[in-house]
């Protein structure tokens, strides 16, 4: 995390922590799988590292948007709050393009994460060299 | 700097700028292409890296304007539904292709005659069908003999698997009594001319790293410059210049450095796409040409076409192929023809598709809200994950004027070149045959099993194919350039890109764009005595 924060200069260590809590409202945990939620430490690197390429500072004004407004509402900070009442603020209007980002965030480092991918007996890699192979097509030998 | 003329001045390395290179490069002419973009180096694309399907949505992208490559020019986008893929490197649009292969059929060249809409094409398809050949020998195309939708054509290899996505669909066709047929892919089943077979990575639309798939960088461009024809990068052109007899006489570009260089030729080929040809001869603006170059007609940039594209997916109980393998698998060509009865003219093919990839399935099922967070998140994604297949609907687009490439009076490139502007409607015969696919669609998934049918009109940033802005014709007064490629008012300007369609068809160009480049490098062949009468 201190790597994380030493290197991003826009995103401070509050920023840090709602954004953490939001990865994990969007993908939990689960039990049943046996697979950490969004908010696990290396998954939650790599959402970082993705906002970092990304590279423009929007990301920090629209979380800013997000706090002030959840504690307007709630008198309190993001990572207090139920988890109901998390998805219902981030669901409010005028979220809609911060909704939309970190979804793609979240879900790009999450469905890369290897435990996450074995859980579903996909594979632990990237594409590229390994083959899938299929039988030929009808007709054709 | 001023260097020596060269014979021909080829503007633009992709689908077509290749293809014209490998047709000329037999005569000896001193032949450069200049392009504005990179080589792409295989093991830098997206597939060797765990993270790359966030590389396939950034350097990778298939949007210019939100991959903000050095390499790349803005487009105005702002008045289109519909916006524009493309990518601009050796190879063009061919590095990101999905490589689904379809010729255009006899019917599409003739349209007017048998519709009474649009214009039929000066040629035909018996014109253009030895040099599909060509192109196809030197691509490598992989298919399946046979199919009834067309007249017969050669295929060189073996079709791609159907696998479990493109058998669920064909037994929904089967079921409708429709027409299927495996797809024709410009993906090698086989190894081919120095390039590996394809290995199912499924992931051709992000750059294929095992060089299966017919990008022309791999293509046509080794053979066109062992042949002679010399290939310049980073070069971005802003007009083409002209002399006292108001013939072109060569370029003006920006290399790397920025730095303005001039290069002077006796015969220039423009190459840069639907919309890159339209901007750069609207920009070659003279005392003589004030409306921009080979403009007489006013029809430079008119006429845009796209392919409006639905998109029709379901799931299904039992696994499909998701990522695995190529896109491209069977296509419909059942309502291809025009059914007056349907409400519209012209028709359109239906492409299968085997399915998403882990985070695409995340993203659009939690912004389609099928796949809620928290709780429940993961049994909905494990519902979806590899139970997700469907289809695209190609559809038609006829020409309309104003459906336009100009220049934008405020956007520029890096350079300072004005950046083109697209101003374009999706039509009401459009419409219908979009709403029209979209149920015949729903009709196959559902006999094949499907449950929860999700569809859609237009594929917003599928603007993958881009025609019609410099159109090719007997009539000077509604046509860019002639029969054979040539400007109508320049007698040594050729333009052999996507911008030369008369009408779109329901089909994927690029296998048409290349035989075209093929047919106007051996009409100038044929006339290199007198190729300025
Ligand atoms: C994601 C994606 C999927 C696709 N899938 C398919 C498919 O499955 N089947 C199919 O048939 N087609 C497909 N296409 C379309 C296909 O790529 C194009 O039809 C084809 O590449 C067009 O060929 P072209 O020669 O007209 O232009 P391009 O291939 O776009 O080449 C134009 C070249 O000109 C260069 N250029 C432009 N302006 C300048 C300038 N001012 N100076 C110097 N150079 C310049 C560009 O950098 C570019 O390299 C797809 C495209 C994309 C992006
Ligand atoms: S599926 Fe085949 S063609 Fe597509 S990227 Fe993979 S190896 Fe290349």
């Amino acid at each position: 995390m201190t790597d994380i924060i030493s290197s991003d200069s826009s995103l401070n260590e509050d920023d840090l922590t709602a954004l953490r809590v939001i990865a994990g409202t969007i993908i939990p945990a689960s039990e049943r799988y046996q697979i950490p939620g969004a908010d696990d430490e290396s998954i939650f690197n790599n959402i970082v590292a993705i906002a970092r390429e990304q590279g423009d500072d929007s990301l920090k004004r629209q979380l800013d948007a997000l706090q002030s407004q959840c504690h307007d509402r709630h008198q309190c900070a993001l990572e207090e709050l139920s988890l109901q009442d998390r998805v219902s603020l981030l669901k409010a209007s005028g979220h809609a393009r911060f909704r939309h980002r970190m979804i793609r965030l979240t879900a790009n480092a999450y469905y890369q994460d290897g435990r996450v991918l074995a859980s579903m007996d996909l594979k632990d890699a990237p594409p590229s060299p390994a083959a899938t192979m299929y039988p030929k097509v009808i007709g054709h030998c | 700097m001023t260097e020596e003329p060269v014979d021909v001045l080829i503007i633009g390395a992709g689908a077509s700028g290749a293809a014209v290179a490998y047709g000329l490069a037999e005569t000896r002419m001193h032949i450069v292409c200049i392009e504005q973009g990179d080589w792409m180096k295989q093991s830098e694309y997206p597939t060797n890296f765990m993270d790359w399907e966030a590389r396939a949505a950034g350097p990778f992208g298939h949007s210019p304007n939100h991959r903000g490559r050095a390499t790349d020019y803005p487009i105005n986008e702002d008045e289109s539904p519909i916006k524009v893929a493309n990518f601009n490197g050796v190879g063009g649009g061919t590095i990101l292709y999905a490589g689904h292969f379809p010729r255009f059929h006899p019917s599409d060249f003739r349209v007017k005659t048998l519709d009474g809409v649009a214009d039929d094409w000066p040629i035909d398809y018996d014109t253009l069908a030895p040099f599909y050949d060509e192109s196809d020998r030197v691509t490598g195309v992989s298919g399946l003999e046979g199919d009834p939708a067309y007249p017969p054509k050669p295929s060189l290899m073996p079709p791609l698997p159907l696998g479990r996505s493109g058998t669920i669909m064909a037994k929904g066709f089967n079921a409708k009594g429709w027409h299927w047929w495996p797809s024709d892919s410009a993906i090698a089943t086989e190894p081919y001319d120095g390039r590996d077979q394809c290995l199912n990575l499924g992931a051709c639309t992000t750059g294929c790293s095992q060089g299966a798939k017919a990008s022309t960088d791999i293509t046509f461009w080794p053979h066109a410059m062992r042949a002679g024809v010399e290939l310049r990068t980073r070069c971005r052109v802003r007009e083409v210049t002209v002399n006292n007899d108001g013939m072109a006489s060569g370029a003006i570009y920006y290399d790397e450095d920025g730095n303005e260089q001039e290069i002077k030729a006796s015969v220039v080929i423009m190459a840069c796409n639907g919309v890159g040809t339209p901007r750069i001869l609207l920009n070659s603006k003279s005392a003589r040409f004030p409306n921009g170059l080979a403009n007489s007609s006013g029809l430079v940039g008119k006429n845009l076409m796209f392919h409006p594209y639905a998109h029709i997916f379901a799931t299904f109980p039992d696994e499909v192929d998701g990522p695995r393998g190529p896109h491209d698998c069977i296509w419909s060509q059942e309502f291809y023809e025009t059914d007056k009865n349907r409400g519209f003219v012209r028709g359109f093919t239906f492409e299968g598709a085997r399915g998403h990839a882990p985070v695409s399935i995340a993203v659009n099922g939690m912004l389609g809200g099928q796949i809620p967070w928290g709780d429940g998140h993961h049994e909905a994604y494990r519902q979806r994950a590899n139970h997700i297949c469907g289809m695209v609907a190609i559809c038609e687009d006829l020409p309309e004027e104003h459906n336009t490439v100009t220049l934008d009076p405020r956007l520029k490139d890096p350079d300072g070149i004005p950046a083109p502007k697209l101003t374009y409607t999706l039509s009401d015969n459009s419409r219908h045959m979009l709403e029209f696919s979209i149920e015949r669609a729903r009709e196959v998934l559902e006999a094949a099993g499907a449950t929860d049918v999700q569809s859609g009109y237009p594929i917003v940033g599928g603007g993958w194919h881009l025609m019609g802005t410099a159109r090719m014709g007997k009539d000077p007064e509604r046509s860019v350039v002639n029969e054979w490629g040539r400007s109508h008012d320049v007698k040594n300007l050729f333009v052999v890109d996507g911008s030369l369609f008369v009408t779109s068809a329901g089909v994927n160009p690029t296998r048409t764009i290349q035989a075209l480049a093929l047919y106007v490098a051996d009409a100038m062949k044929k006339r290199l005595a007198n190729l300025f009468d």
